[in-house]
């Protein structure tokens, strides 16, 4: 059925693109009807698009400002100024790569020297602590048997846990 | 972003002006942040997030300006950055799972806390509020693709040949999304016979 106004594809054709069918443009500039819709539409999509606007510039207001990183150009005399550094430092580690090496020398010679004489102290001590040992076993020890006269055969009083030990 | 539409894919002329305007990183962030704002936050319904994005397209606008050659506007170009970078975010599997658990849209109290600054009386500033929750409650219904390019028509004003620049849609798809979308708006509006 056709209408004597714009139907919906025409009015939606409109606001895409008003040059686009000039006949429809004829008919809005002569119809009240469909230019007051019209009016309607740009009226209610202009408020949205203040009240839209207002809430975002106030937000981007409040946001932190924008800040760009800032590249520093690179220049010879910094190029030399870093070389220099590097220099120095690689002088210094050597430097003191040397000194700690010639400490750790040192160090460890007064180190082997005590541990030396630990050593030698040290067997001495063992040495007195196995004749102490040793004469404790040679002690003649009473067998409880021999007591009895039973094994006058098998061992003797005099014999040691050494002696017995190697029999 | 590897999505993100870098400053070189846009096909340039020489335009002194442009560049200039991009040289200035804060006037440019005062001229274009407001309306990036809104535009990202219409399109994925987060204005935290939107204020993310539209500093990172100002800082992608403006790290890449001297491949900008001026075959289409700044504006254009800038809201072309900001499409992608939405494109990026919406695709992130976190940002999907958080969209599921909140509005889709700005909150209209919060849009209707600021007023304009403009001089009119209580009685207009009433109808016109009115006027623009009727246009807010009708975009809700829209899909998102429908109301960016709604968006970019009608707030941005740009033309369809700038809206499939921007959204990197064919120019029948983008009016398809059109008449759609102002079909539903006339129809919350009351205009729809």
């Amino acid at each position: 059925m056709k209408t004597p106004h714009l139907n919906d594809e025409q009015f939606s054709a409109y606001l895409i693109d008003p040059a686009e069918d000039e006949a429809v443009s004829e008919h809005i500039a002569a119809c009240p009807v469909c230019r007051e819709e019209l009016d309607q539409f740009r009226l209610s999509v202009s408020a949205f698009h203040e009240e839209t606007l207002a809430w975002s510039s106030a937000r981007a207001g409040n946001a932190a400002p924008i800040e760009t990183m800032k590249h520093k150009r690179w220049t010879p005399g910094l190029g030399w100024a870093l070389a220099a550094c590097a220099l120095v430092a690689i002088f210094l580690s050597s430097t003191l790569r040397d000194h700690m090496e010639r400490a750790h020398i040192h160090s460890s010679i007064a180190t082997a020297t005590n541990s030396q004489e630990n050593s030698a102290e040290q067997i001495a001590q063992d040495n007195r602590m196995l004749a102490e040992v040793y004469e404790q076993i040679n002690q003649p020890v009473s067998v409880p048997v021999a007591e009895y006269g039973l094994a006058s055969g098998h061992a003797s009083p005099s014999h040691s846990r050494a002696a017995a030990r190697i029999d | 972003m590897q999505n993100v539409m870098d400053a070189s894919m846009i096909p340039l002329t020489g335009s002194g002006q442009a560049v200039s305007e991009l040289d200035d990183i804060h006037s440019l962030a005062q001229r274009y942040r407001p309306k990036l704002m809104r535009y990202v936050a219409f399109s994925i319904g987060d204005a935290d997030l939107a204020e993310s994005i539209a500093q990172d397209c100002l800082l992608k606008a403006y790290n890449g300006r001297e491949s900008f050659r001026g075959e289409c506007s700044v504006s254009t170009w800038i809201f072309s950055i900001a499409n992608n970078l939405i494109r990026d975010h919406t695709r992130n599997k976190k940002f999907q799972f958080w969209r599921k658990a909140q509005t889709r849209m700005i909150d209209i109290s919060e849009i209707a806390s600021v007023s304009p600054s403009l001089e009119r009386s209580p009685e207009t500033q009433l109808l016109m509020r009115e006027r623009a929750a009727q246009v807010h409650q009708a975009l809700e219904s829209l899909s998102p693709n429908q109301r960016r390019v709604f968006a970019l028509r009608f707030l941005e004003e740009m033309d369809v040949s700038e809206i499939a620049t921007v959204t990197g849609m064919p120019l029948n798809t983008v009016k398809t999304h059109l008449y759609r979308a102002i079909t539903s708006v006339r129809a919350q509006l009351g205009g729809k016979r």
